[in-house]
This record gives C-alpha cells, structure tokens and sequence, in this order.
C-alpha cells in the first residue's frame, strides 16, 4: 500500500511539473500568436494612416507590443498577458480611427494666424504686423506724399497735391483765366467764371461783348453802350454829335441847317452881315468866308447873273484914301469869289466909292461901322 | 612619523575610490541614471508642447519611461537601461518635432492633437 502511495507520489512529482512546462508552453504559443495579431492589426492600422490620425493609440499599441515580446523572452507569460491586452486594445482604436479616406490624404492644416494690428492680415504676411495697413500694401499703411488725401497708389500726381475727381493730379488753368480746367468749358479760351471760363460773345460786333451791350444785336458805339445812334432829321449827321438832331443840316455846320447869310432882292445881293478886313487894309477876314460862299453860290444858281461889287467907307480920313482903300476891298473881294469860289471874273466888275455914298450919319461908331461895308449889285 | 600619517589616508583615499567604481558599474545606479536622463528629456519635450505637437513619439516616450521604471522594480536594471535609452531617444526627437512643427504653423496645435486622439 505504501509502496503504490509512493509510487503515485512519484508519477505525480514527475507528471505535474510536466505538465506545467507543457502548459506554460501552450500560454506562450498563445500569446506569440496574439502577439502576430496585434501587430498585423498595427500594421493595417499605419496602412490606413494611424500615424496620422491615431498617433498615441498607435505608439501604445506598438510600444507594449515591443513590450509583449520582451516579457516573452524573459518567460513572464502574466506580464506578457497585461501588455497583450493593452497593445491590442490600442490597436484596434488606433485602426478604428485610422480612416484612410481621411487619414491618408494630408490635410492642409488649419492655420490659426495671428494678426497682431487687426488690418486682417497675419503677421507673418503683414511687412508691418503692429500698424494696420491695407491689404494690397502688404499689411502696411498707405501713403500719402502730398497729403491730397488720395493714397500715392491711386494718386495720379503723389508728390503734388490735386483734388480726388482729377485724380490728385493739381487742376490746370491751360487759358489762364482764373478758371480752372476741370469746369472751365472753354479751357483754350479766355473766359470769365460767370460764363464758366467762355469768353463772352459780340453778336453784334461792335467791339462790346453782349453782356456789357445794351443793343447786343446792333451794332454800336462804345459811348452809346453799343447801341446804335439815332438820326432822326436823316441828315447823316448822328444825333450824338447833331446840334439839330431833329432840322436836317449840314455835315459841317454838326447838323444845323446853313444860316442864309444873303437875299436877292432889289437887283442886289443884299448881305446880312458885313465882310470884314484888316483893319485900314484889304484882307478879308477868315470870318467872312461863309458870306461870300454863300454869294458865289447865288452866283453859280443864276449863271446870268452879273454883280457889280462896290466898296464904301465912312468919312474919317481923307476922300482920296478912302475911295483907294475902298476900291482896293472891292478888288480883294472880286478877286475872292474867282480865286476861291470860281467864279467867271467877266462877271463880276469891282468899284472903290470911298466916302460918297454913306447909308447912315458917320457921326457915330456904329453910324460909320454901317457906312463901311461892301455891296453887290445886280447889273 | 609622517609616512606613517599618510599610510591610512592613502588606504582610505583607495578604498572610497574602489567603492565609487564599484558603484559606477552597478546595475541599479547605471539604470537610475538613465531613467532620471530619460525622466528628464521626456519633462523638457511634455512641456515644449510634444504632446500636441509630436504625439506618436511622445507617447513613445513615455511608455518606454513607464515600462524602464517598471523593470528597474523588477531589478531588470539591463532592460531598464535599455528602455531608457529609447524613451530618451524618442523624447528627444518628439523635442525636436515640436520645435520644427511649431515653427512652421506658428502657435498651432497640431491637427492630430486637434483629433481629440487620447492615449
């Protein structure tokens, strides 16, 4: 009995740690086979970009997995177990999150920039990351040189300063009448602002511009304010300058009808005023030129008319000198009405009668001043 | 009389030098030394940012420094070491990482830190 109880005993001391050996042997194979899944399962887990898109999940997975087979090695199959259950739990997450679709194509990353001067660009973009600035300056403010306040990008003129609707170029006054170009309508023509830089017209052209012409369509004289002046009498003669601008008269008389200095009457020519010498010579007077104008025209209306001329004096001095002097005014006159007047000189005769034929008393001036005078007789 | 001062000072001059290089060599100072070099490498890469920045190789780290510890309990001083080695070496790229990726995207998390990826 004793014998059979030891020899069971000694089966069992033999066959129990075989047993173990053999039992530890299958818990390894287990275990290198786990261990073979798991990192099958890491790799399809990187296939599909675990790196990417699980990265801790696929490190744990590969780090205890590294740490499975260590502890293998070393025999420490419990050991072993812990870090097979943690790779392979990692495993499976890191290739349930590892979405090739979305895993294996690299996103551009989502870049959060800063903008330090708030202009809405990014530092690392904006040339000046702490002013804002325009976009299109690169993050930096704009300039204005000329201080037009049109920025120099869009200033036409950036170093002078000119308003925004010319483009910051300086207004140009190509007339040089004061108005400038952008609202002259004439900038090639000299022209006041009233009448935006035109030059005013002379409908007329008088020399007046229409404005500063009272008849804008007619044409005339500075003095009349561009108006025409009247001749109402017609005598050519414009009123402006006519002494009679309503009796027609003579040109040379500033528009007064010619005073009628003579009368035919009696067979004489009788004068109505007296010609006038130098005094106790024969030269007649300029002033007495009209009278005898107006003879020699009596002569020229009637050619047949043929005059004596006589000459008188008064009673001072002596006959004989009288009748001299007389004879010779007589003479200058004859000699007047031919030279000047053209006169037929067969017509006209001229006698000196000195003191003898007196019209009034010679006692006093104007007694004498009417006894010296000149007649004309018609013969 | 002096020879005989200086016979003690040398046995004990020899002596603690004996006991340094003996100690130098030992397993358990050797693997504290790398897991501490290892523990610090993995401090300065967490704090530059190599979680979000350089994940896969943070975590990398930081496993191996883990596991390192846990052999260095078990007095596997000679896979400690090893382990420490490794979590220095992946701490020291994740470092690296993180300051190349920084650089390039600014002060941006990284996109699988953004993922919401958790070890």
């Amino acid at each position: 009995m004793k014998s059979v109880g030891s020899r069971i005993l000694k089966q069992a001391l033999v066959l129990v740690p075989a047993a173990l050996v053999l039992c530890m042997c299958a818990r390894g194979d287990v275990l290198t086979q786990d261990l073979k899944l798991i990192r099958d399962t890491i790799q399809r887990a990187r296939d599909n970009g675990a790196l990417r898109c699980a990265p801790r999940e696929l490190a744990m997975a590969e780090s205890h997995a590294e740490f499975v087979n260590n502890e293998l090695e070393q025999g420490d199959y419990v050991r072993a177990e812990a870090h097979v259950a943690l790779a392979s739990e990692q495993a499976k997450r890191a290739l349930a999150l590892a979405d090739p679709t979305h895993c294996l194509t690299p996103k551009a990353p989502t870049i959060v920039r800063v903008d330090s001067d708030g202009d809405g660009l990014s530092d690392d973009v904006d040339a000046c990351p702490k002013i804002p600035g325009a976009a299109d300056n690169q993050g930096c403010p704009l300039k204005d040189s000329d201080g037009d306040t049109l920025f120099d990008r869009d200033d036409a003129c950036p170093s002078e300063p000119g308003p925004i609707s010319n483009k910051g170029c300086p207004l140009k006054d190509s007339d040089g009448d004061g108005v400038m170009d952008d609202v002259d309508r004439c900038p090639k023509e000299v022209g006041p602002m009233q009448n935006q830089g035109c030059p005013y017209p002379d409908s007329d052209g008088d020399g007046l511009i229409d404005p500063e012409d009272g008849c804008p369509k007619e044409a005339g004289p500075v003095s009349n304010k561009g108006c025409p002046v009247l001749d109402r009498d017609g005598d050519t003669v414009p009123d402006d300058v006519d002494a009679c601008p309503d009796v027609p008269g003579d040109a040379g008389n500033r528009g007064c009808p010619k005073q009628s200095l003579v009368i035919v009457k009696d067979q004489q020519i009788i004068i109505k005023q007296q010609v006038n010498f130098q005094s106790g010579k024969a030269k007649i007077l300029p002033n007495s030129f009209e009278l005898l104008s107006q003879v020699a025209a009596v002569l020229r209306s009637n050619p047949a008319m043929r005059v004596q001329i006589q000459g008188h004096t008064d009673n001072r001095g002596k006959p004989a000198a009288n009748e001299k002097l007389s004879q010779a005014r007589a003479d200058a006159v004859r000699s007047h009405l031919v030279t000047r007047e053209s006169i037929e000189a067969a017509r006209l005769t001229a006698q000196g009668l000195g003191q003898t034929k007196p019209i009034t008393e010679n006692r006093t001036n104007s007694g004498r001043a009417q006894n010296r005078r000149v007649e004309f007789h018609i013969q | 009389m002096r020879f005989k001062l200086c016979v003690p000072l040398l046995n004990q001059c020899a002596g603690l030098m004996i006991i340094a290089g003996v100690l130098m060599h030992c397993g358990p100072v050797t693997s504290i030394h790398h897991i501490l070099r290892a523990d610090q490498a993995v401090t300065i890469a967490q704090r530059a940012g190599s979680d979000t920045y350089a994940p896969y190789e943070s975590t990398h780290a930081s496993e191996y420094l883990h596991k390192a510890r846990e052999e260095q309990g078990y007095s596997d001083y000679e896979v400690a070491v090893r382990y420490a080695q490794r979590a220095r070496d992946y701490a020291d790229q994740a470092l690296k990482l993180t300051r190349a990726r920084q650089k390039v995207t600014g002060a941006l998390p990284h996109p699988a830190a953004a993922k919401g990826s958790q070890p």
